[in-house]
């Protein structure tokens, strides 16, 4: 179903020829071959100084380069997905393709995939700045396989939101502006929201039972971010499996629960379902007849 | 045949087709004439599918035609003005996206591009990139996409702007072939010269309504009625002259030697009895015919009827 798919084809063809492409995958990689030799000399020459092997900061390595990456993936979606149905308007290219058998359903797809894919080849491209990790062991093979599984899932979610604004849009300058709007909001807007009763300084006087204290729920808009999920993932893969409920229940008063408890399960199934959501409302503006 | 029925659609309060009327038979190609903004290109989207119409009919051999979806995109060839074109493929790749999009694939797919490629003349340049490709290539390129799944109605939309000699000679070629395997054509443009020699009928357009249609001969002669009529006498003008105004149906007499220009009320059988007439009193008739029309004057004599009446 995939390879046939014309528009994903076409896309690909298209893109993988264009120099924006080439210019991403250039400055996404040595950005982080940069990071990634600059925090190596710096445990090599920690190494030389000490003559004790540090593996703490093999896994700091290792925590940079996968954060570095995954943040750099996000930003980079939205300018991917701007374009992908709005710039078809802007080239008036958008009433030949729709007039085609081509359903809705389709165009979105083969859309989404050719950004997949792009996103796909980034990761895999990175592997080899990745595999520094493995210079002195530590690292597993599944934690950068999780990590990269993790970053392709969470494109998934970024991808469909740029491409149902670009699917809403006419002009791929105003989706761009409104994909990184979305991203904002639901990466550092979500951060804000849940700490923004201590940033009010509004939290309650009354004295407060350690522990025994629901969970508010303006928390839980937490559960669609990305890179709080990703955050989540990382340090569960490095042993501290309570960050969640330690940035949400910094002043212990909160009492654990079930979302808490499967937060990464959860809150990747919250953005799969904000994913598909966003991918139908992408496929009802193509098919609004203007 | 198309039969358009009523047909209205507004955008923001500002009405664009205005209970529009238009008839297309089977190997017809019918040119939709209008200035800019006068709905030609809403009648083009809505019958392309992309348009919703606020109110009307379209039929397509009597059952109707926007009912569903897929089965109306395979009946449609759509032509926007700017062609669609993308820029970043080769000509194969784009031949290829559109028959996949209409679900042409292998080599069944491949044939059938090769073949609408060689129809326009387009086959040496498959592995061209279409940004370095002119216009009228990329033009002659579109409407070999366009007759990708054999479509039953071809809307082309502003064809002529910017073709060149050598395109516009194809696009006619194509356009007589497809006429010879009755399909229905409707072209839309403002350009009226290059209409003339393009469509085999026509229809003005204005205000989102079809003012008059039908085969371009039977236009023209509707609206030439009112063009003077030329007789140049080689001999007995004063005769001639004395037998003119003696006609009812003669309206006024202007004369330059022996060429006689008369504002004539009556039919074609009038003319013919007319000119009888002058023939049976012996008077020498080098010419006798009615002033023709170009397209520009009859457009512009329906445009201002309609002002008038309005």
């Amino acid at each position: 179903m995939i390879i046939r798919n014309p528009v994903y084809i076409k896309e690909v063809r298209a893109s993988n020829r264009s120099h924006r492409q080439i210019s991403v995958f250039l400055i996404f990689n040595g950005l982080l071959a940069i990071a990634g030799l600059y925090v190596l000399g710096k445990i090599i020459r920690g190494m030389n100084q000490e003559d004790v092997v540090n593996y703490s900061m093999i896994l700091q390595l290792y925590m940079i380069l996968v954060t570095m990456e995954c943040s750099m993936l996000f930003l980079v979606l939205p300018g991917l997905t701007a374009g992908s149905i709005s710039g078809e308007r802007e080239k008036r290219t958008f009433d030949s393709m729709v007039s085609t058998l081509l359903t809705p359903l389709s165009i979105v797809w083969g859309k989404l995939l050719a950004v997949m894919a792009t996103v796909f080849i980034l990761l895999i491209s990175s592997l080899p700045v990745l595999s520094l990790v493995f210079i002195f062991g530590g690292i597993r093979y599944a934690d950068i396989l999780i990590s990269i599984g993790g970053m392709f899932i969470l494109s998934f979610y970024i991808a469909s939101a740029g491409i149902c604004f670009s699917a809403w849009g006419n002009r791929s300058l105003v989706s761009a502006i409104v994909s990184y709007s979305f991203l904002f909001f639901v990466t550092g807007g979500t951060l804000l929201i849940s700490r923004l009763t201590q940033i009010l300084g509004l939290e309650s006087d009354a004295v407060l039972v350690m522990g025994e204290q629901a969970i508010p729920w303006y928390h839980y808009f937490l559960l669609c971010n990305p890179i709080f999920t990703f955050y989540a993932l990382l340090n569960m893969q490095v042993g501290s499996r309570d960050v969640v409920l330690s940035f949400i229940n910094y002043q212990n008063e909160y009492q654990p629960n079930a979302v808490t408890e499967h937060w990464i399960f959860i809150s990747l199934i919250v953005q799969t379902i904000m994913a598909v959501i966003f991918l139908w409302i992408a496929i009802q503006g193509i098919k609004n007849k203007r | 045949m198309l039969e358009i029925k009523g047909l209205c659609k507004c955008y923001n309060g500002e009405s664009i087709l205005d209970n529009f009327e238009m008839q297309v038979g089977k190997g017809q190609i019918f040119g939709m004439i209008g200035a800019n903004g006068t709905g030609k290109s809403t009648v083009i989207k809505i019958l392309a599918g992309l348009i919703n119409p606020d109110q009307g009919r379209i039929l397509m051999d009597g059952a109707p035609f926007l009912s569903n979806v897929n089965t109306m995109k395979r009946m449609v060839g759509y032509i926007p003005d700017n062609f669609g074109i993308y820029e970043n493929l080769t000509v194969k790749e784009y031949m290829e996206f559109f028959s996949a999009s209409y679900g042409l694939r292998g080599l069944k797919g491949r044939d059938r591009w090769e073949t609408l490629l060689e129809w326009v003349g387009m086959t040496e340049h498959k592995d061209d990139f279409l940004e370095h490709l002119s216009r009228g290539m990329k033009q002659r390129i579109c409407l070999a996409r366009v007759l990708i799944h054999d479509p039953q109605l071809i809307l082309v939309d502003e064809p002529v702007a910017g073709m060149d000699p050598v395109t516009r000679s194809v696009v006619k070629e194509i356009l007589k072939k497809l006429k010879e395997e009755e399909k229905i054509i409707v072209v839309s443009s403002h350009v009226l010269t290059e209409m003339t020699d393009l469509c085999t009928h026509i229809g003005i357009m204005d205000k989102g309504q079809m003012l008059i249609q039908g085969e371009q001969s039977e236009v023209f002669r509707r609206i030439n009625m009112s063009n003077p009529l030329h007789i140049i006498v080689l001999e007995g003008q004063d005769q001639a002259v004395a037998l003119l105004k003696r006609d009812a149906s003669v309206q006024s007499i202007s004369m330059e030697g022996g060429h006689i220009a008369i504002q004539f009320d009556g039919d074609e059988q009038d003319e013919s009895n007319l000119l009888s007439t002058l023939i049976g009193y012996g008077i020498r008739i080098q010419a006798f015919y009615r002033e023709p029309g170009s397209l520009e004057s009859l457009f512009m004599e329906v445009t201002k009827e309609r002002a008038g009446e309005s």
